[in-house]
Protein backbone atom coordinates (compact mmCIF):
# COMPACT_ATOMS: atom_id res chain seq x y z
CA UNK A 1 0.00 0.00 0.00
CA UNK A 2 1.13 3.59 -0.93
CA UNK A 3 0.85 6.72 1.28
CA UNK A 4 -2.61 7.49 2.11
CA UNK A 5 -4.55 10.77 1.79
CA UNK A 6 -5.39 12.33 4.71
CA UNK A 7 -8.29 11.67 6.75
CA UNK A 8 -9.78 14.99 7.40
CA UNK A 9 -7.72 17.73 5.01
CA UNK A 10 -7.56 21.41 6.44
CA UNK A 11 -8.16 23.53 4.06
CA UNK A 12 -6.16 26.58 5.71
CA UNK A 13 -2.61 24.76 5.73
CA UNK A 14 0.42 27.07 5.38
CA UNK A 15 2.08 24.14 3.35
CA UNK A 16 -0.36 22.47 0.71
CA UNK A 17 -0.55 18.76 0.27
CA UNK A 18 0.63 18.13 -3.65
CA UNK A 19 -2.79 16.39 -5.72
CA UNK A 20 -0.18 13.74 -6.74
CA UNK A 21 0.77 12.32 -3.76
CA UNK A 22 -2.79 10.48 -3.69
CA UNK A 23 -1.71 8.41 -6.49
CA UNK A 24 1.80 7.27 -5.53
CA UNK A 25 2.35 4.08 -6.46
CA UNK A 26 -0.81 3.43 -8.95
CA UNK A 27 0.39 5.56 -11.69
CA UNK A 28 3.74 6.10 -13.52
CA UNK A 29 5.86 8.45 -11.32
CA UNK A 30 6.96 12.09 -11.09
CA UNK A 31 7.96 13.62 -8.27
CA UNK A 32 7.93 17.36 -8.20
CA UNK A 33 9.66 19.72 -5.98
CA UNK A 34 6.55 20.71 -4.26
CA UNK A 35 6.75 16.91 -3.36
CA UNK A 36 9.95 17.10 -1.81
CA UNK A 37 9.45 20.06 0.05
CA UNK A 38 5.82 18.63 1.26
CA UNK A 39 7.21 15.23 2.85
CA UNK A 40 10.02 17.50 4.45
CA UNK A 41 8.07 19.42 5.90
CA UNK A 42 5.83 16.83 7.79
CA UNK A 43 9.18 14.90 8.93
CA UNK A 44 10.16 18.75 10.20
CA UNK A 45 13.34 18.72 7.84
CA UNK A 46 14.22 22.30 6.44
CA UNK A 47 16.81 21.97 3.35
CA UNK A 48 18.71 24.01 0.73
CA UNK A 49 17.43 24.68 -2.47
CA UNK A 50 20.18 22.64 -3.90
CA UNK A 51 19.67 19.66 -1.66
CA UNK A 52 15.83 19.65 -2.71
CA UNK A 53 16.71 19.66 -6.54
CA UNK A 54 19.55 16.37 -5.69
CA UNK A 55 16.51 14.60 -3.35
CA UNK A 56 14.17 14.97 -6.26
CA UNK A 57 16.18 13.35 -8.33
CA UNK A 58 17.12 10.81 -5.93
CA UNK A 59 13.43 9.99 -5.14
CA UNK A 60 12.49 9.65 -8.63
CA UNK A 61 15.55 6.86 -9.56
CA UNK A 62 14.32 4.98 -6.23
CA UNK A 63 10.99 5.35 -7.24
CA UNK A 64 11.48 4.42 -11.03
CA UNK A 65 13.25 1.84 -9.52
CA UNK A 66 10.82 0.17 -7.91
CA UNK A 67 9.02 0.41 -10.26
CA UNK A 68 9.74 -2.99 -11.95
CA UNK A 69 7.74 -4.70 -10.05
CA UNK A 70 4.93 -3.17 -11.67
CA UNK A 71 6.39 -5.66 -14.90
CA UNK A 72 5.71 -8.84 -12.63
CA UNK A 73 2.39 -10.36 -13.09
CA UNK A 74 0.63 -10.37 -10.32
CA UNK A 75 -2.69 -12.23 -10.90
CA UNK A 76 -4.24 -13.92 -8.67
CA UNK A 77 -1.64 -13.23 -5.87
CA UNK A 78 -3.01 -11.89 -2.79
CA UNK A 79 -2.01 -8.19 -1.51
CA UNK A 80 0.55 -8.73 1.23
CA UNK A 81 1.83 -6.11 4.12
CA UNK A 82 4.19 -8.94 5.94
CA UNK A 83 7.05 -10.94 3.96
CA UNK A 84 5.98 -13.81 6.52
CA UNK A 85 2.56 -15.79 6.41
CA UNK A 86 1.92 -15.65 9.50
CA UNK A 87 -1.18 -14.51 11.78
CA UNK A 88 -2.48 -13.42 15.20
CA UNK A 89 0.59 -13.38 17.05
CA UNK A 90 -0.77 -12.68 20.11
CA UNK A 91 0.13 -12.08 24.34
CA UNK A 92 -1.94 -12.81 27.37
CA UNK A 93 -3.08 -9.89 29.46
CA UNK A 94 -0.31 -10.16 32.00
CA UNK A 95 1.72 -7.63 33.69
CA UNK A 96 5.23 -7.75 33.38
CA UNK A 97 8.04 -5.63 35.04
CA UNK A 98 8.30 -1.98 33.43
CA UNK A 99 12.05 -0.68 33.23
CA UNK A 100 13.60 -0.43 36.64
CA UNK A 101 13.23 2.85 38.06
CA UNK A 102 15.27 5.63 36.27
CA UNK A 103 16.17 3.97 33.54
CA UNK A 104 13.38 4.99 31.49
CA UNK A 105 14.84 8.24 31.60
CA UNK A 106 18.61 6.79 31.45
CA UNK A 107 18.43 8.39 27.42
CA UNK A 108 16.39 11.40 28.19
CA UNK A 109 17.88 14.75 26.72
CA UNK A 110 16.61 16.66 29.67
CA UNK A 111 14.44 15.52 32.52
CA UNK A 112 13.02 16.55 35.67
CA UNK A 113 10.91 14.95 38.36
CA UNK A 114 11.28 11.65 36.81
CA UNK A 115 9.57 13.11 33.45
CA UNK A 116 11.50 13.82 29.89
CA UNK A 117 11.25 17.66 29.76
CA UNK A 118 10.17 19.00 26.10
CA UNK A 119 9.97 22.68 25.15
CA UNK A 120 6.18 23.88 25.91
CA UNK A 121 4.05 23.45 23.37
CA UNK A 122 0.54 24.63 24.03
CA UNK A 123 -2.92 23.64 22.14
CA UNK B 1 -33.43 31.38 9.26
CA UNK B 2 -34.44 28.08 11.26
CA UNK B 3 -31.36 25.10 10.75
CA UNK B 4 -31.46 21.67 11.49
CA UNK B 5 -28.23 20.33 13.54
CA UNK B 6 -26.36 17.36 12.64
CA UNK B 7 -24.14 16.09 15.20
CA UNK B 8 -21.82 12.85 14.96
CA UNK B 9 -19.35 11.69 18.02
CA UNK B 10 -15.91 10.01 18.75
CA UNK B 11 -15.34 8.59 21.34
CA UNK B 12 -12.57 6.85 23.04
CA UNK B 13 -12.72 3.97 25.57
CA UNK B 14 -10.09 3.08 27.80
CA UNK B 15 -9.87 -0.84 28.08
CA UNK B 16 -10.08 -2.06 31.68
CA UNK B 17 -7.17 -4.47 30.68
CA UNK B 18 -3.90 -5.63 32.98
CA UNK B 19 -1.45 -4.99 30.81
CA UNK B 20 -0.73 -2.56 27.80
CA UNK B 21 -2.17 -2.87 24.41
CA UNK B 22 1.35 -4.01 23.07
CA UNK B 23 4.00 -4.69 26.19
CA UNK B 24 3.48 -5.63 29.66
CA UNK B 25 3.23 -3.07 31.38
CA UNK B 26 0.44 -1.96 33.90
CA UNK B 27 -2.06 0.21 32.68
CA UNK B 28 -3.00 0.84 36.76
CA UNK B 29 -3.37 4.78 37.00
CA UNK B 30 -1.61 6.60 39.97
CA UNK B 31 1.79 5.03 39.72
CA UNK B 32 4.81 7.68 39.72
CA UNK B 33 5.43 9.46 36.65
CA UNK B 34 7.17 7.24 34.07
CA UNK B 35 7.55 3.85 36.69
CA UNK B 36 5.25 1.72 33.84
CA UNK B 37 7.53 2.31 30.95
CA UNK B 38 9.23 -0.30 29.00
CA UNK B 39 11.57 0.04 25.54
CA UNK B 40 8.25 -0.68 23.96
CA UNK B 41 6.07 1.55 25.18
CA UNK B 42 8.75 4.42 24.87
CA UNK B 43 9.17 3.78 21.22
CA UNK B 44 12.66 2.59 21.28
CA UNK B 45 14.02 1.44 17.97
CA UNK B 46 14.59 -2.16 17.32
CA UNK B 47 11.70 -3.90 19.88
CA UNK B 48 8.19 -5.79 18.63
CA UNK B 49 5.49 -4.71 19.70
CA UNK B 50 2.74 -7.82 20.57
CA UNK B 51 -0.87 -7.26 20.57
CA UNK B 52 -2.55 -8.41 23.83
CA UNK B 53 -5.12 -11.00 23.19
CA UNK B 54 -7.66 -9.16 25.58
CA UNK B 55 -7.84 -5.77 23.93
CA UNK B 56 -9.48 -8.11 20.63
CA UNK B 57 -11.76 -9.51 22.80
CA UNK B 58 -13.30 -6.79 24.55
CA UNK B 59 -13.10 -4.99 20.95
CA UNK B 60 -15.66 -7.76 19.83
CA UNK B 61 -17.73 -7.64 22.55
CA UNK B 62 -18.21 -3.98 22.08
CA UNK B 63 -18.83 -4.92 18.41
CA UNK B 64 -21.22 -7.50 19.12
CA UNK B 65 -23.22 -5.57 22.10
CA UNK B 66 -23.78 -2.65 19.24
CA UNK B 67 -25.33 -4.38 16.52
CA UNK B 68 -21.57 -4.56 14.26
CA UNK B 69 -20.55 -6.66 11.54
CA UNK B 70 -17.05 -8.04 12.96
CA UNK B 71 -14.59 -8.11 10.51
CA UNK B 72 -12.84 -11.03 9.62
CA UNK B 73 -9.40 -9.52 8.75
CA UNK B 74 -8.09 -6.93 10.50
CA UNK B 75 -4.65 -5.14 10.94
CA UNK B 76 -2.55 -2.07 12.36
CA UNK B 77 -1.70 1.12 10.86
CA UNK B 78 0.62 3.44 11.99
CA UNK B 79 -0.70 7.40 11.94
CA UNK B 80 2.04 9.44 11.73
CA UNK B 81 2.42 12.95 13.31
CA UNK B 82 4.60 14.92 15.87
CA UNK B 83 3.56 15.81 19.17
CA UNK B 84 5.91 14.93 22.34
CA UNK B 85 3.45 13.18 23.87
CA UNK B 86 3.72 10.33 21.21
CA UNK B 87 7.09 9.11 21.12
CA UNK B 88 7.59 6.97 17.92
CA UNK B 89 6.47 9.66 15.85
CA UNK B 90 3.32 7.80 15.23
CA UNK B 91 0.52 6.41 17.22
CA UNK B 92 -0.38 2.84 16.50
CA UNK B 93 -4.31 2.66 15.18
CA UNK B 94 -6.53 0.70 12.94
CA UNK B 95 -7.26 2.31 9.76
CA UNK B 96 -7.97 0.63 6.23
CA UNK B 97 -9.44 -2.54 8.34
CA UNK B 98 -11.14 -2.05 11.57
CA UNK B 99 -12.01 -4.64 13.97
CA UNK B 100 -15.91 -3.99 13.65
CA UNK B 101 -18.59 -1.51 11.43
CA UNK B 102 -21.74 -0.95 10.67
CA UNK B 103 -23.86 -1.19 14.37
CA UNK B 104 -26.11 1.00 15.87
CA UNK B 105 -27.86 1.29 19.19
CA UNK B 106 -31.11 2.92 20.04
CA UNK B 107 -31.70 5.75 22.06
CA UNK B 108 -34.89 6.70 23.91
CA UNK B 109 -35.72 10.25 24.29
CA UNK B 110 -39.12 11.83 25.64
CA UNK B 111 -40.71 8.53 25.47
CA UNK B 112 -39.33 7.76 21.08
CA UNK B 113 -36.87 5.44 20.21
CA UNK B 114 -34.43 6.88 18.27
CA UNK B 115 -31.54 4.55 16.10
CA UNK B 116 -27.88 5.90 15.99
CA UNK B 117 -25.28 4.33 13.52
CA UNK B 118 -22.00 3.49 14.52
CA UNK B 119 -19.50 3.85 11.59
CA UNK B 120 -16.40 1.57 12.91
CA UNK B 121 -14.82 0.57 15.99
CA UNK B 122 -11.02 0.48 16.30
CA UNK B 123 -8.41 -0.48 18.59
CA UNK B 124 -5.50 1.94 19.15
CA UNK B 125 -2.94 2.93 21.87
CA UNK B 126 -3.22 6.15 23.89
CA UNK B 127 -0.60 8.51 24.27
CA UNK B 128 1.43 10.05 26.79
CA UNK B 129 0.31 12.66 29.14
CA UNK B 130 2.09 16.38 29.25
CA UNK B 131 2.12 18.05 32.00
CA UNK B 132 2.57 21.72 31.12
CA UNK B 133 5.20 24.43 33.23
CA UNK B 134 3.29 27.04 34.61
CA UNK B 135 6.48 29.26 34.72
CA UNK B 136 8.73 27.90 32.15
CA UNK B 137 8.80 27.28 28.49
CA UNK B 138 9.06 23.53 29.31
CA UNK B 139 6.32 20.60 29.21
CA UNK B 140 6.84 17.63 31.31
CA UNK B 141 6.31 13.69 29.87
CA UNK B 142 4.98 11.23 31.53
CA UNK B 143 4.56 8.11 28.99
CA UNK B 144 2.52 5.64 31.69
CA UNK B 145 -0.38 6.22 29.39
CA UNK B 146 1.53 5.64 26.33
CA UNK B 147 0.77 1.89 24.79
CA UNK B 148 -2.74 1.95 27.16
CA UNK B 149 -6.15 0.06 25.10
CA UNK B 150 -8.35 2.41 23.29
CA UNK B 151 -11.54 1.62 21.46
CA UNK B 152 -12.68 4.38 19.22
CA UNK B 153 -16.12 4.51 18.25
CA UNK B 154 -17.34 6.74 15.68
CA UNK B 155 -20.82 7.29 15.27
CA UNK B 156 -22.59 8.40 12.12
CA UNK B 157 -23.85 11.75 11.85
CA UNK B 158 -27.09 10.83 12.86
CA UNK B 159 -28.07 13.13 16.06
CA UNK B 160 -30.30 16.30 15.58
CA UNK B 161 -29.87 18.05 18.64
CA UNK B 162 -27.59 17.83 21.76
CA UNK B 163 -29.62 16.15 23.71
CA UNK B 164 -29.58 13.37 21.42
CA UNK B 165 -25.85 13.73 21.79
CA UNK B 166 -25.71 13.48 25.53
CA UNK B 167 -28.09 10.46 25.40
CA UNK B 168 -26.17 8.42 23.39
CA UNK B 169 -23.25 9.28 25.18
CA UNK B 170 -24.92 8.07 27.79
CA UNK B 171 -26.73 4.81 26.59
CA UNK B 172 -22.48 3.72 25.03
CA UNK B 173 -21.50 4.40 28.07
CA UNK B 174 -23.83 2.04 30.01
CA UNK B 175 -23.07 -0.44 27.39
CA UNK B 176 -19.21 -0.10 27.98
CA UNK B 177 -19.71 -0.15 31.71
CA UNK B 178 -22.40 -3.19 31.58
CA UNK B 179 -19.78 -4.93 29.37
CA UNK B 180 -16.89 -4.69 32.28
CA UNK B 181 -14.58 -3.38 29.44
CA UNK B 182 -14.19 0.48 30.37
CA UNK B 183 -15.27 2.19 33.67
CA UNK B 184 -16.57 5.15 31.80
CA UNK B 185 -15.37 7.53 34.27
CA UNK B 186 -15.06 10.93 31.53
CA UNK B 187 -14.08 13.27 34.47
CA UNK B 188 -10.88 10.55 34.98
CA UNK B 189 -10.39 10.75 30.86
CA UNK B 190 -11.13 7.14 30.70
CA UNK B 191 -14.06 7.70 28.36
CA UNK B 192 -13.49 10.71 25.91
CA UNK B 193 -16.00 12.40 23.18
CA UNK B 194 -15.19 14.83 20.76
CA UNK B 195 -17.96 16.35 18.90
CA UNK B 196 -18.78 16.94 14.77
CA UNK B 197 -21.23 19.59 14.61
CA UNK B 198 -22.60 21.40 11.96
CA UNK B 199 -25.92 22.98 10.95
CA UNK B 200 -28.19 23.32 7.63
CA UNK B 201 -30.66 25.38 6.70
CA UNK B 202 -34.47 22.89 7.63
CA UNK B 203 -35.22 20.52 4.61
CA UNK B 204 -31.99 20.93 2.96
CA UNK B 205 -29.45 17.93 2.13
CA UNK B 206 -26.44 18.72 1.76
CA UNK B 207 -24.43 18.65 5.20
CA UNK B 208 -22.81 21.92 6.11
CA UNK B 209 -19.36 22.53 7.22
CA UNK B 210 -18.15 20.87 10.20
CA UNK B 211 -16.20 22.05 13.59
CA UNK B 212 -14.73 18.97 15.85
CA UNK B 213 -14.76 20.05 19.25
CA UNK B 214 -13.11 19.07 21.83
CA UNK B 215 -11.70 18.88 25.96
CA UNK B 216 -15.18 18.19 26.82
CA UNK B 217 -14.61 15.95 30.19
CA UNK B 218 -18.80 15.62 31.61
CA UNK B 219 -22.01 14.89 29.51
CA UNK B 220 -23.11 17.82 30.57
CA UNK B 221 -20.27 20.44 29.36
CA UNK B 222 -20.54 17.62 25.92
CA UNK B 223 -24.18 19.11 25.72
CA UNK B 224 -23.46 22.30 26.83
CA UNK B 225 -20.13 22.85 23.96
CA UNK B 226 -22.69 21.57 21.24
CA UNK B 227 -25.27 24.28 22.45
CA UNK B 228 -22.74 27.55 22.18
CA UNK B 229 -21.57 25.72 18.83
CA UNK B 230 -24.72 25.72 17.40
CA UNK B 231 -25.56 29.49 18.55
CA UNK B 232 -21.96 30.22 17.22
CA UNK B 233 -22.76 28.72 13.53
CA UNK B 234 -26.40 30.08 13.44
CA UNK B 235 -24.91 33.58 14.31
CA UNK B 236 -22.35 33.06 11.40
CA UNK B 237 -24.67 32.12 8.87
CA UNK B 238 -27.24 34.41 10.05
CA UNK B 239 -24.94 37.52 9.18
CA UNK B 240 -23.96 35.95 5.97
CA UNK B 241 -20.93 34.58 6.78
CA UNK B 242 -19.34 31.32 6.30
CA UNK B 243 -18.14 28.22 8.46
CA UNK B 244 -14.41 27.62 8.94
CA UNK B 245 -13.90 23.75 9.25
CA UNK B 246 -11.91 23.46 12.26
CA UNK B 247 -11.33 22.14 15.55
CA UNK B 248 -12.02 24.05 18.81
CA UNK B 249 -11.38 23.71 22.40
CA UNK B 250 -14.46 23.86 25.18
CA UNK B 251 -13.44 26.21 27.68
CA UNK B 252 -15.71 24.99 30.18
CA UNK B 253 -15.14 28.26 32.67
CA UNK B 254 -16.04 30.54 29.65
CA UNK B 255 -18.61 28.82 28.30
CA UNK B 256 -17.07 29.14 24.64
CA UNK B 257 -15.45 27.17 22.31
CA UNK B 258 -11.89 28.46 20.75
CA UNK B 259 -10.10 27.55 17.34
CA UNK B 260 -7.31 25.64 18.14
CA UNK B 261 -4.85 27.68 15.96
CA UNK B 262 -1.94 25.60 16.24
CA UNK B 263 -3.74 23.01 14.77
CA UNK B 264 -4.51 24.66 11.72
CA UNK B 265 -1.35 23.17 9.68
CA UNK B 266 -1.87 20.42 7.20
CA UNK B 267 -2.70 17.43 9.04
CA UNK B 268 -1.18 14.71 6.58
CA UNK B 269 -1.11 11.25 8.56
CA UNK B 270 -0.23 9.38 5.96
CA UNK B 271 -1.58 5.86 6.96
CA UNK B 272 0.24 2.83 6.18
CA UNK B 273 -0.24 -0.94 7.35
CA UNK B 274 2.36 -1.60 10.50
CA UNK B 275 4.93 -4.24 9.54
CA UNK B 276 5.62 -4.75 13.06
CA UNK B 277 1.91 -6.31 13.77
CA UNK B 278 0.74 -9.00 11.50
CA UNK B 279 -2.45 -9.59 10.76
CA UNK B 280 -5.32 -10.34 13.07
CA UNK B 281 -7.81 -12.84 11.35
CA UNK B 282 -10.85 -13.23 13.30
CA UNK B 283 -12.93 -16.88 12.81
CA UNK B 284 -16.44 -16.81 13.37
CA UNK B 285 -15.93 -19.27 16.45
CA UNK B 286 -13.58 -16.37 18.44
CA UNK B 287 -16.62 -14.44 17.41
CA UNK B 288 -19.35 -16.89 18.52
CA UNK B 289 -17.38 -17.60 22.05
CA UNK B 290 -17.78 -14.31 22.45
CA UNK B 291 -20.89 -13.78 21.74
CA UNK B 292 -21.38 -16.29 24.27
CA UNK B 293 -19.63 -14.18 27.10
CA UNK B 294 -21.62 -11.35 26.58
CA UNK B 295 -23.69 -10.18 29.97
CA UNK B 296 -27.27 -9.34 29.48
CA UNK B 297 -27.29 -5.82 28.74
CA UNK B 298 -29.47 -2.52 30.26
CA UNK B 299 -32.68 -2.83 28.73
CA UNK B 300 -32.64 -6.30 28.27
CA UNK B 301 -32.32 -6.50 31.94
CA UNK B 302 -34.96 -3.95 32.60
CA UNK B 303 -37.44 -5.73 30.40
CA UNK B 304 -36.83 -9.10 31.99
CA UNK B 305 -37.27 -7.45 35.51
CA UNK B 306 -40.86 -6.00 34.20
CA UNK B 307 -41.85 -9.09 33.22
CA UNK B 308 -40.23 -11.56 35.94
CA UNK B 309 -40.79 -9.60 38.60
CA UNK B 310 -43.62 -7.61 38.02
CA UNK B 311 -42.43 -4.48 38.78
CA UNK B 312 -42.92 -1.15 37.53
CA UNK B 313 -40.73 0.19 34.16
CA UNK B 314 -39.40 2.92 36.09
CA UNK B 315 -38.26 0.93 39.03
CA UNK B 316 -36.68 -1.57 36.66
CA UNK B 317 -35.17 1.03 35.04
CA UNK B 318 -33.74 2.29 38.27
CA UNK B 319 -32.46 -0.86 39.65
CA UNK B 320 -30.68 -1.69 36.06
CA UNK B 321 -28.60 1.38 36.18
CA UNK B 322 -25.52 -0.46 37.15
CA UNK B 323 -25.20 -3.78 36.77
CA UNK B 324 -23.60 -4.03 40.46
CA UNK B 325 -26.87 -2.53 41.19
CA UNK B 326 -29.36 -5.23 39.43
CA UNK B 327 -27.21 -7.61 40.77
CA UNK B 328 -27.70 -6.81 44.50
CA UNK B 329 -31.40 -6.37 43.98
CA UNK B 330 -31.58 -10.01 42.38
CA UNK B 331 -29.51 -11.67 45.19
CA UNK B 332 -32.01 -10.04 47.58
CA UNK B 333 -35.39 -10.93 46.15
CA UNK B 334 -33.72 -14.60 45.59
CA UNK B 335 -33.32 -14.76 49.58
CA UNK B 336 -36.86 -13.36 50.86
CA UNK B 337 -39.14 -13.78 47.52
CA UNK B 338 -40.41 -10.28 47.69
CA UNK B 339 -39.91 -8.15 44.38
CA UNK B 340 -41.89 -5.05 44.98
CA UNK B 341 -40.56 -4.58 48.52
CA UNK B 342 -36.97 -5.10 48.00
CA UNK B 343 -37.45 -2.40 45.03
CA UNK B 344 -39.37 0.18 47.58
CA UNK B 345 -36.39 -0.30 49.85
CA UNK B 346 -33.37 -0.39 47.41
CA UNK B 347 -34.15 2.62 45.50
CA UNK B 348 -36.05 4.43 48.83
CA UNK B 349 -33.81 4.01 51.68
CA UNK B 350 -30.55 2.27 50.32
CA UNK B 351 -30.11 4.67 47.25
CA UNK B 352 -30.88 7.81 49.53
CA UNK B 353 -28.24 7.04 51.69
CA UNK B 354 -25.48 5.99 49.19
CA UNK B 355 -26.34 9.19 47.32
CA UNK B 356 -26.10 11.20 50.24
CA UNK B 357 -22.66 10.31 50.59
CA UNK B 358 -21.93 9.76 47.02
CA UNK B 359 -20.88 5.71 47.95
CA UNK B 360 -21.44 3.23 44.77
CA UNK B 361 -23.18 0.23 45.47
CA UNK B 362 -20.07 -1.68 45.88
CA UNK B 363 -19.47 0.07 49.01
CA UNK B 364 -22.36 -0.65 50.69
CA UNK B 365 -22.50 -1.51 54.07
CA UNK B 366 -26.17 -3.71 53.69
CA UNK B 367 -26.08 -6.24 52.02
CA UNK B 368 -28.57 -7.78 49.99
CA UNK B 369 -29.11 -10.43 52.50
CA UNK B 370 -29.39 -7.94 55.38
CA UNK B 371 -32.36 -5.91 53.26
CA UNK B 372 -34.14 -10.20 52.20
CA UNK B 373 -33.31 -10.51 56.39
CA UNK B 374 -35.11 -7.27 57.26
CA UNK B 375 -37.72 -7.61 54.74
CA UNK B 376 -38.58 -11.00 56.62
CA UNK B 377 -38.48 -10.07 59.83
CA UNK B 378 -41.27 -7.53 59.18
CA UNK B 379 -43.20 -10.62 57.09
CA UNK B 380 -43.00 -12.65 60.20
CA UNK B 381 -44.22 -9.96 62.40
CA UNK B 382 -40.85 -9.43 64.44
CA UNK B 383 -41.28 -5.97 63.34
CA UNK B 384 -43.13 -3.65 61.95
CA UNK B 385 -42.47 -1.05 58.77
CA UNK B 386 -42.32 1.92 60.78
CA UNK B 387 -39.92 -0.01 62.83
CA UNK B 388 -37.53 -1.41 59.95
CA UNK B 389 -36.80 2.13 59.11
CA UNK B 390 -35.04 2.50 62.24
CA UNK B 391 -33.26 -0.69 62.15
CA UNK B 392 -32.34 -0.21 58.20
CA UNK B 393 -30.70 3.33 59.51
CA UNK B 394 -28.31 1.26 61.97
CA UNK B 395 -28.14 -1.34 59.66
CA UNK B 396 -26.68 0.94 57.37
CA UNK B 397 -24.54 2.49 60.13
CA UNK B 398 -23.14 -0.44 61.25
CA UNK B 399 -23.32 -3.26 59.41
CA UNK B 400 -25.18 -5.50 62.09
CA UNK B 401 -27.22 -8.01 61.12
CA UNK B 402 -31.52 -6.65 61.16
CA UNK B 403 -31.99 -9.64 63.90
CA UNK B 404 -29.28 -8.48 66.04
CA UNK B 405 -29.97 -4.86 65.85
CA UNK B 406 -33.83 -5.93 66.82
CA UNK B 407 -32.36 -7.97 69.93
CA UNK B 408 -30.13 -5.21 71.02
CA UNK B 409 -32.40 -2.82 70.94
CA UNK B 410 -35.26 -4.17 71.85
CA UNK B 411 -37.24 -3.32 69.02
CA UNK B 412 -39.47 -6.70 68.61
CA UNK B 413 -43.00 -6.27 67.99
CA UNK B 414 -45.70 -6.74 70.16
CA UNK B 415 -48.12 -8.98 69.19
CA UNK B 416 -49.22 -10.39 73.12
CA UNK B 417 -52.84 -8.67 73.18
CA UNK B 418 -52.36 -8.23 76.82
CA UNK B 419 -49.68 -6.15 76.62
CA UNK B 420 -51.09 -4.23 73.46
CA UNK B 421 -55.06 -4.05 75.66
CA UNK B 422 -52.86 -2.61 78.91
CA UNK B 423 -51.19 0.52 76.56
CA UNK B 424 -54.32 1.03 75.03
CA UNK B 425 -56.29 1.29 78.65
CA UNK B 426 -53.31 3.32 79.45
CA UNK B 427 -53.97 5.70 76.27
CA UNK B 428 -57.64 5.86 77.34
CA UNK B 429 -57.01 6.95 80.71
CA UNK B 430 -54.70 9.54 80.06
CA UNK B 431 -56.79 11.52 77.45
CA UNK B 432 -60.67 11.11 78.96
CA UNK B 433 -61.35 14.28 77.16
CA UNK B 434 -60.17 12.89 73.96
CA UNK B 435 -62.09 9.70 74.40
CA UNK B 436 -65.16 11.57 75.20
CA UNK B 437 -64.64 13.38 72.04
CA UNK B 438 -64.29 10.28 70.02
CA UNK B 439 -67.65 8.72 71.66
CA UNK B 440 -69.72 11.54 70.91
CA UNK B 441 -68.93 11.01 67.47
CA UNK B 442 -65.13 12.70 66.61
CA UNK B 443 -64.06 9.27 64.70
CA UNK B 444 -61.06 11.99 63.28
CA UNK B 445 -59.78 11.15 67.00
CA UNK B 446 -59.05 7.25 66.19
CA UNK B 447 -55.38 8.67 64.47
CA UNK B 448 -54.56 10.55 67.59
CA UNK B 449 -55.30 6.96 69.87
CA UNK B 450 -53.12 5.16 67.19
CA UNK B 451 -49.89 7.76 68.02
CA UNK B 452 -51.12 7.33 71.25
CA UNK B 453 -50.66 3.48 71.73
CA UNK B 454 -47.47 3.55 69.71
CA UNK B 455 -46.16 6.77 71.94
CA UNK B 456 -46.60 4.11 74.58
CA UNK B 457 -44.88 1.31 73.24
CA UNK B 458 -42.19 3.03 71.46
CA UNK B 459 -43.89 2.03 68.52
CA UNK B 460 -43.09 -1.64 68.60
CA UNK B 461 -46.83 -2.55 69.31
CA UNK B 462 -48.26 -4.40 65.99
CA UNK B 463 -50.21 -1.91 64.05
CA UNK B 464 -53.15 -4.39 63.17
CA UNK B 465 -53.36 -5.41 66.33
CA UNK B 466 -53.51 -2.02 67.86
CA UNK B 467 -56.59 -1.22 65.30
CA UNK B 468 -58.23 -3.99 66.09
CA UNK B 469 -58.33 -3.76 69.70
CA UNK B 470 -58.53 0.77 69.73
CA UNK B 471 -61.83 0.24 67.87
CA UNK B 472 -63.36 -2.46 69.88
CA UNK B 473 -62.32 -0.99 73.38
CA UNK B 474 -62.66 3.08 72.38
CA UNK B 475 -66.36 2.75 71.64
CA UNK B 476 -66.44 0.52 75.28
CA UNK B 477 -68.35 -2.13 73.96
ZN1 LIG C 1 5.70 -0.85 28.20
Amino acid sequence: MGLQGTKRPVSSASIRKPRALSHFGRYPLKITKDQVEYVAHLARLEFSEQEKERFTTQLNDILLYVEKLNEVDTTGVEPETHAIALQNAFRDDIVRESLPHGLSLANAPSESGNCFRVPKILE
Amino acid sequence: MAYETVIGLEVHAQLLTASKIFCGCSTRFGAGPNEHTCQICLGMPGVLPVLNRKVVEFTIRMGLATHCTINAYGNFARKNYFYPDLPKGYQISQYAHPLAERGHIDILLDGEKKRIGITRIHMEEDAGKLIHDERNPWSYVDFNRSGVPLIEIVSEPDMRSPEEAAEYLRRLRDILVYLEICDGNMEEGSFRCDANVSIRPKGQEAFGTRTELKNMNSFRNVQRAIEYEIRRQSYILDSGGEVVQETRLWDDAQGQTHSMRSKEEAHDYRYFPDPDLVPILISPEWVEEVRRTLPELQLEKQDRFVGQYGIPVYDASVLTTTRALADFYEEAVKLCGQPKIVSNWVMGDLLRYLNEQKREIKDSPVSPAHVAEMINLIENGTISGKIAKEVFEEMYRSSKKPADIVREKGLTQITDEGAVVKAVEEAMAKNPAQLAEYRAGKEKLFAFFVGQVMKITRGKANPQLVNDLLKKMLTGS
